[in-house]
């Protein structure tokens, strides 16, 4: 196969596991390469091809570490999302890749890292965060702070439960439910009631654009610097190298620049995703 | 002879021409695929061995013009998985829904003098919306043959079909036609939806609007474009209603208030 | 190589281009667009501008990105159609569009080369006709540092003298060009080279439209996102998109799954134009849509053009050919917009 931008690389479906049910499904899928692939780097994405249906770029959500697979946690949403829930096991699906930046997690030596995440926003933060839990000695302590509206709506369910006996793991839903024994509120709310320290801490959030700017806000207040609170932004894409002109963000694309950003560099770019 | 893994589909036609499902029958090449490809259940135009069971899609044409329709519509809807509403007089009413509800009861009279009628009774026209859901629709007077086979094929395919949020000077352009509003010509173009590959103008022909209105269309811009270039406002108000059906009578309203002030 | 053309003698030049496909502008209702050559003789160079401007040749409304095809036990086949043009020359091209093909060949190289881009642009060879009076009375390149006269993007340059062309080849594909019928082409004399240097000159000044001060406007827009200029500009905005689509330097496509049949899944993956204009371009599956609304959508296409571009490419994404002006049904003025940007407090 030609190597160039446009042509999507072939992968076999290993492993399909159905997150949430429902109307708002989430499946995760791991991907293995038919011939040669690449490797990626924490916080990139892939543009995932359905033949006859067409493209949605994913966040990669498996660490840079795994060489087996490629992992992909989606919500069932639009035409090519939905293609993909009806794939099995054996399946082939086209690849293309890896695009954007990255976390820089290397700059991330020593400090608490606290990761907040919301619905299927855990998905795109999931890899820096397996990252540093396969390099613990690194880093400083690991939190997660994890909500979503209902308990069923929760993705990684059984990695969450395991999660708890190695760091603090603060899971939370938006409204009551019988036999939650965890916190009932928004993740922003549940941040501003747990007040994590801003102390050598870094802050990776991702989630509904309205967490997301709530979270930031309750951050600062807690103390936290606009260079220590990171995101990953999405935005509708196409051609995944910042050619088609769709997914700016002023002027940068998200592809290609983002979707990393720190609230530092974010915060002067114009408010429109 | 009813293959189950196939989609059942029903085609059913309400008070309209019937060109829209002529349309599928002018399908000449096609019609054996389309045939072969699902399971037409219901067709009365195409067969007289008609089941209407549960559907998996349903395309209804026409407007709702009587009661009798009212409870068929809802009846269609009722064993429907998706119900699309095929051709202009079910997506916005049609030239016969142009009217208020005063003008039509006046027109009404006009033809029907005291005459009364038996079997049912006639109602204000309206799109198919006024009364159910609608999973899709599918604009033009008649619809599109591209467009129906793009929709057909995307159904059949389990995907969800194309939408043309745009209107029609998108493919107009596509086509390298001069802008006819330039040329102080009533193009209704940018009120129109697009989907019927810019036909009119590509024959120096303005548009006329019969795909229905764009989603989004600035009504209030091309009203007062067309009388900068010195359209009368009754002819405007004539041909922007043409085949706007009921949707355009919100604009029409303010009007109404602007003049009798 | 400078050289002498008499006008007369282009027929006979665009015979004696063998191997060539070769596309000028023809006269089409009240206008001109490009068209491929089936008769030299029918070529005349003597118009204004067209409506679309050549980047349609290079950069084609629609192509095939791939084809694609599903066997029988379900693994999908896909087939790369890189297009493999003949060489091909396109005449007549005005400095506006010829500067805007070489902000085409900023967008589609950088980090990620586009092999179907370059694999038409490389076979391209560009005939440039300077504007001894502007095509447009909406014409506007100076400001937007260009010039009637200039030689960007360009592998030949006419200058027009009235009886005769003042060619100067400013590549090698261009000097080739010349070489293929080196008898039509005679060296210029002195009084030759004063002619086009007053050509030149007088061209520049004839110039009607101008904007104020552009090197403001980038700054300026910077901080200038909220305000309400755009919902004012945008109240008139038809939504009919010809602003972005003849426009030379617009680059935004569309990438699209085209199938063919109703049985196995057959078809194309295909490129096509599409614009910044309408919501949909920036509609997510979910629903939410950063620029859900017409001010927002005219605000991207200001900045796009005069303030990101430029950080990006230290270029304004704008050549100055007046397309948008003269052909906006309802009169919105891109020029009019910069100048209120300027006099914005």
């Amino acid at each position: 196969m030609p190597d160039h931008p446009y042509m999507p690389k072939l992968a076999r479906i290993v492993e399909v596991k159905q997150e949430v049910e429902g109307a708002r499904a989430i499946k995760t899928f791991r991907v293995q390469f038919v011939d040669d692939g690449f490797t990626h780097q924490c916080g990139q994405c892939a543009m995932l091809s359905v033949l006859g249906k067409g493209e949605s770029m994913i966040s990669i959500s498996s660490s840079s570490l795994e060489k087996e697979y490629l992992q992909f946690s989606i919500m069932r949403v639009g035409r090519v999302t939905t293609a993909i829930h009806e794939m099995q096991e054996g399946d082939l699906l086209g690849v293309r890749g890896p695009y954007g930046n990255q976390f820089p997690i290397e700059k991330w030596k020593g400090k608490n890292l606290i990761f907040i995440g919301g619905g299927i926003g855990l998905a795109p933060i999931w890899s820096v965060l397996q990252t540093a839990r396969m390099q613990q000695k690194n880093y400083g302590d690991l939190s997660l702070f994890y909500g979503s509206r209902t308990s069923s709506d929760m993705v990684y369910k059984e990695e969450l439960q395991k999660l708890k006996q190695e760091m603090t793991v603060q899971l939370s839903i938006d409204v009551e439910e019988p036999g939650w024994d965890d916190y009932v509120g928004f993740v922003p709310v549940n941040i501003l009631d747990k007040k994590p320290s801003p102390k050598n801490a870094i802050a990776i959030t991702c989630g509904p654009p309205i967490m997301i700017k709530f979270v930031i806000k309750n951050l600062e207040a807690l103390g936290f610097k606009d260079d220590q609170i990171f995101t990953t932004v999405e935005n509708k894409m196409k051609c995944g190298i910042g050619k088609c002109g769709r997914c700016n963000i002023g002027l940068h694309y998200v592809c290609k620049d983002g979707p990393v950003y720190s609230w530092a560099e974010l915060k002067n770019l114009p408010q429109e995703y | 002879m009813s293959d189950n893994n196939k989609l059942k589909i029903g085609i059913y036609e309400l008070t309209g021409c019937a060109g829209d499902a002529l349309l599928i029958l002018d399908c000449e090449m096609e019609l054996l695929d389309i045939f072969n490809a699902v399971d037409i259940q219901s067709f009365l135009m195409a067969k007289s061995d008609n089941i209407d069971g549960d559907l998996d899609v349903a395309l209804v044409e026409g407007s709702v013009s009587t009661e009798r329709e009212i409870e068929e519509l809802k009846d269609i809807r009722k064993r429907s998985s998706i119900v699309v509403a095929f051709g202009l007089c079910a997506t916005v009413g049609g030239i016969q829904a142009r009217f208020s509800e005063e003008e039509w009861t006046q027109n009404l009279k006009e033809v029907y003098g005291d005459t009364e009628m038996t079997h049912t009774k006639a109602v204000h026209s309206k799109p198919i919306d006024a009364y159910i859901n609608v999973d899709f629709y599918l604009p033009g007077c008649p619809v599109g043959k591209d467009q129906f086979l793009n929709f057909f094929t995307r159904v059949v395919q389990g995907a969800p079909p194309e939408s043309y949020p745009v209107p029609v000077c998108v493919t107009c352009k596509y086509n390298e036609n001069d802008c006819l509003l330039n040329k102080g010509i009533p193009c209704l173009g940018p009120l129109t939806a697009d989907g019927c590959g810019s036909v009119c103008p590509n024959h120096d022909v303005p548009c006329y609007g019969c795909w229905g209105p764009a989603e989004g269309a600035n009504l209030t811009s091309e009203y007062h474009l067309l009388q900068e270039k010195g359209f009368d406002i009754e002819a405007i108000k004539k041909r922007m209603s043409n085949y706007s059906g009921s949707k355009f009578q919100e604009f029409f309203e303010q009007f109404k208030n602007k003049e009798s002030k | 190589m400078d050289k002498i053309l008499a006008k007369k003698s282009l027929t006979q030049w665009l015979k004696k281009l063998d191997g060539y496909d070769i596309y000028a502008p023809f006269p089409q209702d009240d206008t001109w667009n490009y068209d491929l050559v089936t008769d030299p003789a029918k070529v005349s160079l003597d118009y204004l501008n067209t409506a679309q401007a050549p980047k349609k040749i290079i950069f084609p409304q629609r192509e095939v990105f791939l084809e694609f095809a599903r066997t029988e036990d379900g693994a999908p086949q896909m087939t790369e159609t890189l297009p493999d043009p003949a060489p091909f020359i396109v005449l007549g091209v005005r400095p506006c569009d010829a500067k805007a093909l070489t902000q085409h060949d900023m967008v589609f190289a950088g980090e990620y080369t586009d092999p179907y881009y370059w694999a038409r642009r490389d076979k391209s060879v560009l005939v440039g006709l300077g504007c001894a009076t502007p095509p447009s009375p909406n014409c506007f390149c100076p400001t937007v540092d260009g010039s009637p006269h200039s030689k960007q993007g360009l592998d030949i340059l006419l200058t027009d003298m009235g009886a005769n062309y003042y060619v100067e080849a400013l590549t090698k594909k261009g000097e080739k060009l010349l070489g293929a019928a080196k008898t039509l082409f005679k060296p210029p004399t002195p009084k030759d080279k004063q002619t086009k240097e007053k050509v030149v000159k007088d061209a520049a000044k004839k110039i009607q439209r101008q904007i104020k001060n552009l090197a403001e406007v980038p700054p300026k827009l910077k901080g200038m996102f909220e305000s309400e200029l755009w919902d004012q500009e945008a109240m008139s905005c038809l939504r009919c998109g010809i602003c972005t689509y003849l426009c030379p330097t617009c680059h935004c496509f569309d990438i699209s799954d085209e199938v063919k049949n109703a049985g196995a899944v057959q078809g194309e993956r295909v490129r096509t134009w599409d614009t910044c204009q309408f919501p949909d371009f920036t509609m997510h599956s979910s629903g939410h849509n950063p620029r859900s609304d017409k001010a927002s959508r005219l605000r991207q296409r200001i900045f796009h053009k005069f303030q990101y571009f430029v950080e990006n490419h230290k270029t304004y994404q704008c050549t100055g050919c007046g397309r948008c002006i003269s052909l906006c049904p309802v009169g919105i003025d891109i020029i009019e917009v910069l100048n209120k940007v300027i006099d914005h407090a």
